[in-house]
């Protein structure tokens, strides 16, 4: 176990170390995830002007609404997928495969690693100036509200994580598995509650997601910062949550297995 | 000019056939250009359900602009995309000697050699959606309205490629910003909303400084009967003016080149 995690951290720190070099990546990431939260904003603003409440959202409420889930999003997306491909598709991955540990979870921490400089260099400070000059739309969080979140978007990240290994293992058969990043990224915008908040949906597409899983890196986490999700709900959302992590992580071993068996790489 | 336009429908060819050979790929790709339009109409189809107008647009009026960002989706990923995701690579590869040796002129052969042809359902399902968005709102624009809707279109597309080739030449600087022709595109978000719904300081960025919010409301204004003489001007200077300075930044960036020889 011991050797294991430190097998692991390794991974981490060297993520990291790579993060901070290619800072300048980092900080261009954030300003192109940053446009859709500008265009939002400003159709939501301009919205609220000729009515005072929509679909039980103020003003104020939908721009924390945007801002909290902007945040969240940034923090806990998976974006290997692309790169894990393309390595299967030139053999490259092959020496992975070959090393000492598991190729999933080694994916898993390799993101973990961007995800926390993510979070350091630009959620952070993002936070901290929109609490000092912004106070009606960010508050901060109550520590028991913190604990949950913390929780919630820990598993929201493995979810993501999850999604894009079901892409990687793909990518092992298809030759065309990059473009189901793209259906990854439209379900999402879909079902998370980015597009708009389940209350403003039509009943069917709020039903449909409120059962998938997609809601747990958005709307689920950004409605109990809000206080709109409170109690009882809280813990089924949860344990729905470890319900789907429980099911997708089978599923994946699974897929990931059998696609494994028809990998062939040569060289490299 | 005989030459390029000749040239440019050998390219079409050539990456019509290339299309063509990889025809999982093209059916795939194809999914995935209808799938994003599909969510974008679905987006404000749902908003509408829960609100009557915006900031004085109605659902067809915002339809319209739509159909406009689809026709410049077309623009950004099926004519330019390919080229421009190349050129950085091109210049940190030191790839470009390959081009610069070739009689013709640099900037045409690195900005138009690739077209994508599984984005052209974009410019298809755009045209249908602002005649549709038209009837619907029964807007009747005159033939006047409607040629000086496309000729905006055409500017806007001017600005689009000489801001985005710009942004591009960077890489000549900045080798290790690998996703820096994403950057431009990213700004298609920011059109996708009409101008007068971003306010304040921000509009005044967003028109004046970056015109982002132009291209697809200049167009979409003129076909809506509420053209903005201002801001088609603002554009057609930006475009002029981006052009010239693509060009001048090309040849300065040149002078800092150098390549070991492909």
């Amino acid at each position: 176990m011991k050797q294991r995690l430190r097998k692991y951290s390794a991974i981490l720190v060297i993520s990291i170390k790579d993060a901070i070099n290619f800072r300048a990546e980092l900080l261009l990431w954030t300003v192109i995830d940053a446009m859709p939260l500008v265009a939002i904003l400003a159709l939501w603003l301009r919205a609220f002007e000729s009515a005072p409440d929509i679909g039980g959202f103020t003003r104020a409420t939908i721009v924390s609404y945007y801002l909290v889930g902007y945040i969240f999003q940034d923090m806990t997306g998976a974006h290997f997928e692309e790169t894990s491909i393309r390595e299967i598709r030139d053999g490259s991955i092959a020496k992975y495969l070959l090393k000492p540990f598991s190729l999933q979870i080694g994916l898993v921490v390799r993101e973990l690693g961007w995800r926390l400089m993510t979070f350091l260099v630009t959620g952070i400070p993002f936070m901290l100036l929109l609490v000092m000059f912004a106070p009606n739309v960010l508050k901060l969080p109550t520590p028991g509200q913190l604990l949950i979140l913390l929780y919630i978007l820990v598993f929201a990240y493995l979810l993501d994580c999850l999604y894009s290994l079901f892409i990687v293992a793909m990518g092992f058969v298809i030759e065309e598995a990059e473009s189901l990043s793209h259906l990854k990224w439209m379900l999402g915008w879909l079902f998370s509650g980015s597009m708009l908040p389940f209350e403003m949906m039509p009943g069917w597409l709020a039903k449909l997601s409120s059962v998938l899983p997609f809601q747990f890196r958005y709307y689920i986490p950004v409605e109990i910062y809000l206080g709109k999700i409170e109690g009882f709900a809280i813990v089924r959302a949860l344990a729905m949550q470890m319900i789907w992590v429980a099911v997708l992580s089978s599923a994946l071993v699974l897929i990931w297995n059998r696609n494994l068996k028809r990998f062939t790489a040569v060289g490299s | 000019m005989k030459k390029y336009i000749r040239l440019y429908i050998i390219f079409i060819k050539y990456s019509f056939m290339q299309a063509m050979m990889y025809k999982a790929d093209f059916m795939i790709w194809s999914l995935v250009t209808v799938g994003w339009i599909f969510l974008n109409l679905l987006f404000y189809q749902f908003l509408y359900l829960n609100v009557t107008e915006i900031a004085g647009w109605t659902k067809p009026q915002l339809l319209v602009l739509l159909g406009f960002y689809f026709v410049i989706d077309f623009f950004l990923w099926g004519v330019l995309w390919q080229n421009m995701r190349k050129i950085p690579e091109i210049i940190n590869r030191g790839q470009l000697d390959l081009v610069l040796t070739k009689p013709v002129n640099t900037q045409f052969l690195l900005s138009f050699k690739g077209i994508g042809f599984d984005d052209i359902h974009g410019l298809l399902i755009g045209l249908v959606t602002i005649v549709y968005a038209l009837s619907i709102g029964n807007i009747k624009p005159s033939v006047a309205d409607i040629l000086l809707s496309t000729a905006a279109l055409g500017v806007a597309l001017v600005y689009i490629y000489a801001a985005w080739f710009i942004t591009v030449c960077a890489a000549f600087w900045f080798d290790r910003i690998e996703n820096l022709h994403l950057l431009f595109p990213s700004l298609r978000q920011i059109w996708r909303v009409p101008q007068p719904f971003y306010k304040g300081i921000l509009q005044k960025i967003l028109t004046f400084v970056i015109p982002a919010t132009l291209v697809t409301t200049v167009p979409a204004q003129f076909l809506l009967r509420k053209p903005s003489l201002p801001l088609f001007i603002t554009l057609i200077i930006f475009a002029v003016v981006s052009l010239k300075l693509s060009t001048w930044v090309l040849k300065v960036a040149l002078r800092h080149y150098s390549g070991a020889s492909s």
